[in-house]
């Protein structure tokens, strides 16, 4: 995977690649590539981008279920050296002008959602929710994603929690919270 | 996957990283005949007792032990090490029991060194990291003086490149101790990068990697973590694999091919997909701290499982005495929600139903599964949502107390 990234980078613009080990890419009513379950969505104006599957249709079946649309959700994957990452897809959520809110999930585990704050706080306009899973993970573990592991200081939930708050980004209390605390940012 | 330092080193020689000679032990007699065997080979008094235990920090832990009175001295010392609980700062305070030991022959040290090889994920590149701290706790020299931790990456595609291993060398202030041993460091640094990529490790290290008296450069210790998931082109692993050092639970699980890990909760979770599992034992925190309710496992079933690993994931939890009620979360995708009923009830009416047991069910065949539950005509009950789910679970477990 070190390699492909590798190769990528250095073409890059012609070819995206989502994942491995990810749900894939949805644009509900238009387009699907992946396995989440279509029925779930429902076409609308909230991007979802997430490092794990399960999350992203937790996310979008809140979403639903408040009668709020999704433009569209991809998963990234939860390993450590992947394709797309968060502020690649963010970038283009920020262009997209049928994006008008973003949902964005992450979880313990190195330094993308910090990056992901970073790139918010400079170049978004549009309001972003999150939730970082793991806040309960035992530290050296690896929680099913490889890429899941609590190894320094600064990648625990609650570190990112912390710079995502400071960066402007709404974090939800629970994962059951995601799209009530994304539709609390956007009514403002 | 973590391997002992003795197997390390057997790997290390394969790929032409200097070691010190030694042998592993599993008796004290074997440790008495592997330090007599060294001593006549180096005709040098002196081996070490070396702990073998998937942790660091064995030598302040008491499990390294020098002899210099010859294989009786030895033997006296493998007595007091073998069979020991070896605690470390990375064991927990339970501390691990050896059961392998790994008699070495000493070495005159001149000074030592740091050197590892890891993949540092927000580089995507694999990283070389050195410091002239060896010996020492390196996440507390990374703390503490950062500066003396030298790096460079690899680039993926035309590998590490000569001056980079020089940047390290002389960076280490290796040319002091003369050309030979910097050439000595510069093909270590190569074997050891072929060795990590062949291997397909995430990390490997060495501390104390050692200039010794007469220069040379030794690796004194190993430690190499693989990457799990390239086990399949490995079949090799099975025989480095020490299930001694692994919990028994968690063993178990990996052989059914689910992810599992151990917490020291009251609340048992059936969960597909790792973050939805980690959200779940998170919400059941959240929920249930101020009662004493807190997760006992995580448990990602994944996408593929079939009904008997679903089975066995609920069996596994069923069975653990500390568990006083269950929570199956599932969000179907390529996960069916009647593959995960059907498993649930059949471990249910196998096992029989001691505990509270709470279902969240939806995604794909959602209807399906619910139907399958409710004609189960077993006591689950069902919840609207994760947060329902948790509060279920801290009322079941909590009692009157919410």
């Amino acid at each position: 995977m070190i390699k492909v990234r590798r190769v990528l980078e250095s073409m890059k613009g012609c070819t995206r690649l989502i994942g491995p080990n990810c749900p894939g890419i949805i644009t509900p009513g238009e387009c699907k590539i992946g396995i989440m379950p279509g029925h779930i969505h429902k076409a609308g104006n909230i991007g979802v981008v997430s490092r794990s599957g399960t999350l992203t249709y937790e996310a979008v079946g809140q979403l639903t279920a408040l009668g709020v649309g999704q433009s569209t959700c991809v998963g990234i994957g939860g390993d450590p050296v992947a394709g797309m990452d968060f502020v690649d897809v963010l970038e283009l959520f920020q262009a997209d002008p049928d994006t008008h809110g973003v949902i964005l999930i992450g979880e313990i585990g190195g330094q993308a959602e910090a990056r992901a704050a970073d790139y918010i706080k400079a170049k978004m306009s549009k309001p972003v929710a999150g939730f970082i899973a793991g806040a309960t993970a035992p530290p050296g573990k690896r929680m099913g994603h490889a890429g899941a592991i609590i190894s320094g200081g600064n990648d625990t939930a609650a570190a990112k929690i912390a710079k995502l708050e400071s960066c402007g980004v709404k974090v939800a209390p629970t994962p059951s919270d995601m799209a009530t605390t994304l539709l609390s940012v956007m009514k403002k | 996957m973590k391997i002992h330092e003795y197997q390390g080193k057997q790997i290390f020689a394969r790929y032409g990283v200097p070691i010190p000679k030694g042998y592993p032990a599993f008796t004290v007699d074997e440790a008495e005949a592997m330090a007599k065997k060294l001593i006549a080979e180096t005709s040098s008094p002196v081996v070490v007792v070396k702990a073998q235990i998937h942790a660091g920090g064995r030598g302040k832990g008491g499990g390294v032990k020098v002899a210099k009175g010859g294989a009786t001295e030895a033997r006296d010392l493998a007595t007091r090490i073998l069979g020991m609980q070896l605690v470390t700062h990375q064991t927990g305070p339970s501390g691990q029991k050896v059961r392998r030991l790994y008699i070495e022959q000493g070495l005159d040290i001149e000074r030592e060194l740091y050197l590892s090889a890891l993949v540092d994920r927000d580089q995507r590149r694999v990283a070389f990291m050195a410091s002239t701290e060896g010996g020492m706790d390196i996440e507390k020299v990374a703390a503490d003086t950062p500066e003396k931790i030298l790096s460079v990456h690899a680039d993926p595609v035309v590998g590490l490149s000569p001056y980079q291993a020089r940047q390290l060398a002389y960076g280490l202030g290796l040319e002091k101790h003369g050309k030979e041993t910097v050439a000595q460091f510069l093909k270590l640094v190569g074997s050891l990068y072929t060795l990590f990529l062949k291997e397909d490790c995430s990390l490997v290290e060495i501390n104390p990697l050692i200039v010794t008296k007469s220069g040379g450069v030794v690796a004194l210790d190993s430690k190499i973590n693989f990457d799990d998931n390239a086990d399949f082109r490995h079949p090799d692993w099975n025989e480095l694999r020490d299930e001694d050092e692994e919990d028994r639970v968690e063993l178990e699980a990996k052989k059914a091919g689910l992810n599992y890990v151990s917490l020291d909760g009251n609340v048992g979770c059936l969960v597909n997909g790792a973050g939805l599992a980690m959200a779940t034992m998170d919400i059941i925190k959240h929920a249930g701290e101020k009662h004493g309710v807190s997760p006992a496992n995580f448990l990602d079933v994944g996408g593929g499982a079939n009904q008997e690993q679903v089975t066995k994931a609920f069996s596994m939890i069923l069975k653990s005495p500390k568990v006083k009620a269950i929570f199956v979360n599932i969000f179907g995708g390529i996960m069916k929600c009647d593959v995960i009923a059907n498993g649930v009830v059949m471990a249910a009416k196998e096992l029989g139903l001691k505990v509270p047991v709470i279902v969240r069910l939806e995604g794909t065949n959602v209807e399906l599964g619910r139907n399958i539950l409710t004609q189960s005509g077993l006591r689950i009950e069902a919840a609207t949502s994760m947060f329902d789910g948790a509060q279920k679970i801290v009322a079941a477990v909590a009692g009157g107390a919410r």
